[in-house]
């Protein structure tokens, strides 16, 4: 294997924030595009951690520890609202939630 | 008296004008004294019209010529060198003085019929608001200095003329017979603004004076102007009635009678004449070219023939008026078409005398007969009305050409220079006038023998009033005395009275118009003196020049040869005025006997002859189907050009309209589809234009930096 360089992470953080974007649009399960999301916010730690790993600047990583603390108290807050949904309509297909003319 | 006139000459249209403002503001107060303001204007107005005239006559250098009343302008458009102002200025020279006195003095005793004719009418403030400012556009016509002045009266008394044939306006038929009117009269005044736009073009200015002193000159410089003369014509015909625009005079019998005397007998129809006179320099601006004056003369006299045609089989009273009135007008015509204006403005003033008599009287016994106007319903009214006869016979003479009465002088004038006349067409009218003259006297005392003659016949609705047209809102007329035009509506009848003369208002003026219609004919020799210096100026007459400077010895030495200018250097002598008298009272005569053998003597001849000749009275009585004519070739066509306009605003302006509207709804109806709160769509959104923004960031900076 040749060296590691810089653009492999980026690389990578970049194909699961592109998974996850095209997982988000593509599911009609709440919690699955929820899931999504929550790969598309790995992606970008990915990216925060490989330019702090980089240029030898810890700023990344630590960020990187808020940004999962966040996404876990997102992930609570965003699960709450699903279940408040499905009570609503007894399903959790999201193209239930389209009530406007058009 | 006279300086009082001539300096305040303004009073005499602005009389009226006040009276009509007055009555239009109060008259539904005055109701039934709205004649008053009316008659006091009108007396004013004759007043300072008769001392302007007699003052004129007795010394022509005091004639008011661009007299600014007050230094008013009327408007003035634009700054600089090219502004146009239009100054209310006045002139009044011997022709207007002679037109002002006939239309406020017959005008006055119009106003007076009107009173008793009119009475306990619906709208009879209305009425005398109409004629009030009838009369101050009539005298603006004749009085203003310049063309403008001319073409406020002109189209002034248009308007008049249509609101008083429409005065009965519930009636279908009034309002059609003003519409024909007004759009007729219309198509002859397009030929007149032309021709005042045409003036203004090439003169510059437009008043009087200094138009007809830079005519020739003017006219040798721009040839266009041989057509300024027809122009002007084609104003004249529309106004005064001739072929082809003849059409809407018999309609407009259907105004009230006074409307029809006042407007459709003496004054608004001789409005063309009265332009021809003055603008006769205009006709003779180009030597040597008298084609606009040979095509007056023949429409003239085509129309006298055409109108008397149509009159000898007519059976309604006042058509039978109206007809005759358009062939006196063509005589006028053909008077100043053959270079005689004075004989055409002497015609106008008797004429003015015994038509208002004769319309006066027709409308007496209209009255009396409770409207009825077929004069196969009616017959020897002169037992039950004896004034209304006499009146009647009397205009019946002058008309005819009696001698001795008003219409056999002026006639013989025209005629006599007719015939004499050595170019042009004029031997040939001449000699059509003399037929026509036949033909005037036969239908006329047809008429009287017919109606006023024989036994004792009356309609059945002799005695009553006619019903008001205006009936659903005549609650005013209970209470008001008996002579209340009521509706059928009312309860009571009105008791039916024998027919009679009418009042005192009514037959007084037709008595004092029978005056005018005997003595009218011996004021010719004095009209003559008066208006012939001016007249020759006008056709360039080359008289001796005046050895002093002086207005009044140069008017004296005009004069002295005033009676040389009856045989002008256009005329030869072939036939000499005692003969042309006697050939025309020969030619009266056997037309009053022809009348009296068919209908005094024998009344069952002439349906007997009416019966032989049944195709050409037919042709006769559907006046030959002129107005079928105009309505095939012109009506018709126009109607459908106005549904095929009104398809194409439809559809295809509307449509464009629509199309313009249809747009946004476009647009909406295309954006509608991100809006359907589909959160993945949404989502869509956002990535795209993220998209878009890196894709175009990133070419930015590559060809920022290859």
């Amino acid at each position: 294997m040749s060296q590691m360089e810089l653009y492999h992470y980026l690389a990578l953080g970049a194909i699961l924030f592109a998974i996850g974007l095209v997982g988000f649009l593509a599911r009609r399960n709440m919690i699955m595009m929820f899931l999504c999301t929550e790969i598309m916010f790995q992606g970008v730690a990915i990216n925060l951690v490989a330019f702090s790993r980089f240029h030898m600047n810890p700023s990344g990583q630590s960020f990187m520890i808020f940004l999962l603390t966040i996404a876990a108290a997102e992930a609570s807050l965003a699960l709450g609202l699903v279940i408040l949904l499905f009570r609503r309509r007894e399903t959790l297909n999201v193209d239930e939630w389209s009530e406007m003319q058009g | 008296m006279f300086d009082f006139a001539s300096h305040n000459a303004w009073l005499i249209p602005a009389l009226p004008l006040f009276a009509c403002l007055f009555i239009a503001l109060f008259g539904f107060k005055l109701k039934g004294a709205s004649h008053i303001p009316a008659w006091l204007a009108m007396i004013g107005s004759f007043l300072l019209a008769i001392s302007l005239l007699i003052g004129i006559s007795n010394d022509p250098s005091k004639a008011i010529h661009d007299q600014t009343v007050f230094n008013l302008n009327w408007f003035t458009a634009g700054t600089g060198p090219l502004a146009f102002s239009v100054p209310i200025s006045i002139t009044i020279d011997q022709l207007t003085a002679i037109y002002l006195s006939f239309i406020t003095g017959i005008g006055l005793l119009i106003f007076i019929y009107a009173a008793g004719y009119m009475k306990g009418d619906f709208g009879y403030w209305r009425f005398f608001a109409y004629l009030a400012i009838f009369v101050f556009f009539m005298c603006s016509l004749v009085m203003g200095n310049n063309f403008i002045l001319l073409y406020l009266g002109w189209e002034g008394v248009g308007l008049a003329s249509y609101l008083l044939i429409g005065y009965y306006y519930p009636r279908p038929s009034a309002v059609a017979a003003a519409k024909k009117a007004f759009i007729t009269n219309r198509i002859g005044d397009f030929g007149l603004a032309i021709g005042v736009f045409l003036i203004y073009t090439y003169f510059g200015n437009l008043d009087y004076t200094h138009v007809f002193a830079n005519a020739p000159a003017v006219a040798a410089a721009h040839p266009v102007l041989y057509w300024l003369p027809f122009c002007l014509m084609l104003g004249a015909f529309g106004k005064s009635a001739q072929f082809p625009l003849h059409v809407w005079l018999p309609d407009a019998m259907e105004g009230p009678t006074p409307v029809s005397a006042l407007i459709h007998a003496a004054t608004m129809v001789t409005a063309g004449i009265y332009l021809i006179a003055r603008t006769m320099p205009l006709f003779t601006m180009i030597p040597g070219n008298y084609d606009a004056l040979n095509t007056v003369a023949i429409i003239g006299g085509f129309t006298a023939f055409l109108a008397a045609s149509i009159a000898l089989c007519q059976y309604d009273l006042k058509r039978i008026w109206a007809y005759s009135t358009l062939s006196q007008l063509g005589y006028m015509f053909l008077g100043l078409g053959v270079l005689a204006p004075t004989a055409a403005v002497f015609h106008v003033f008797t004429h003015a005398f015994f038509k208002a008599l004769l319309f006066l009287s027709a409308g007496s016994v209209m009255h009396a007969m409770g409207g009825e106007l077929d004069i196969r319903k009616m017959s020897g009214v002169r037992k039950v009305m004896p004034i209304t006869n006499i009146t009647m016979l009397i205009g019946c003479i002058a008309l005819a050409g009696v001698p001795g009465f008003a219409g056999f002088f002026s006639k013989d004038e025209i005629l006599h220079a007719a015939i004499n006349s050595t170019r042009g067409p004029g031997m040939w009218l001449g000699i059509l006038g003399l037929l026509v003259a036949l033909m005037t006297a036969y239908y006329t005392f047809r008429l009287y023998f017919k109606v006023f003659t024989g036994p004792l016949e009356l309609p059945a609705t002799a005695g009553h009033h006619e019903p008001s047209p205006f009936a659903l809102a005549d609650d005013h007329g209970h209470g008001h005395d008996d002579h209340a035009h009521g509706a059928e509506s009312h309860g009571h009848d009105h008791a039916a009275h024998t027919p009679n003369d009418g009042s005192p208002l009514m037959w007084l003026p037709l008595l004092i118009l029978c005056i005018g219609a005997i003595g009218a004919g011996y004021l010719g020799e004095s009209i003559y003196r008066l208006l012939e210096p001016e007249h020759a100026k006008a056709m360039a007459v080359d008289l001796a020049p005046s050895s002093t400077s002086s207005a009044l010895d140069r008017y004296n030495q005009l004069t002295q040869v005033a009676d040389q200018l009856k045989d002008l250097p256009e005329r030869v002598n072939r036939v000499s005025s005692a003969a042309m008298m006697t050939i025309s009272s020969i030619l009266a005569f056997v037309g009053i006997g022809i009348a009296f053998y068919f209908y005094k003597v024998n009344r069952a001849a002439s349906a007997a002859a009416a019966k032989t000749f049944a195709p050409i009275v037919k042709f006769l009585y559907n006046k030959w189907y002129i107005d079928e004519l105009y309505n095939a070739l012109i009506i018709k066509p126009l109607w459908y050009l106005a549904h095929l306009l009104r398809y194409f605003d439809q559809y295809i302006i509307d449509g464009l309209v629509f199309i313009v509207a249809y747009i946004p709804r476009l647009v909406g109806y295309s954006l509608k589809p991100t809006q359907r709160g589909l959160l993945q769509r949404y989502a869509v959104g956002m990535i795209a234009g993220l998209a878009a923004i890196v894709i175009g960031v990133l070419y930015i900076i590559h060809t920022a930096n290859p």
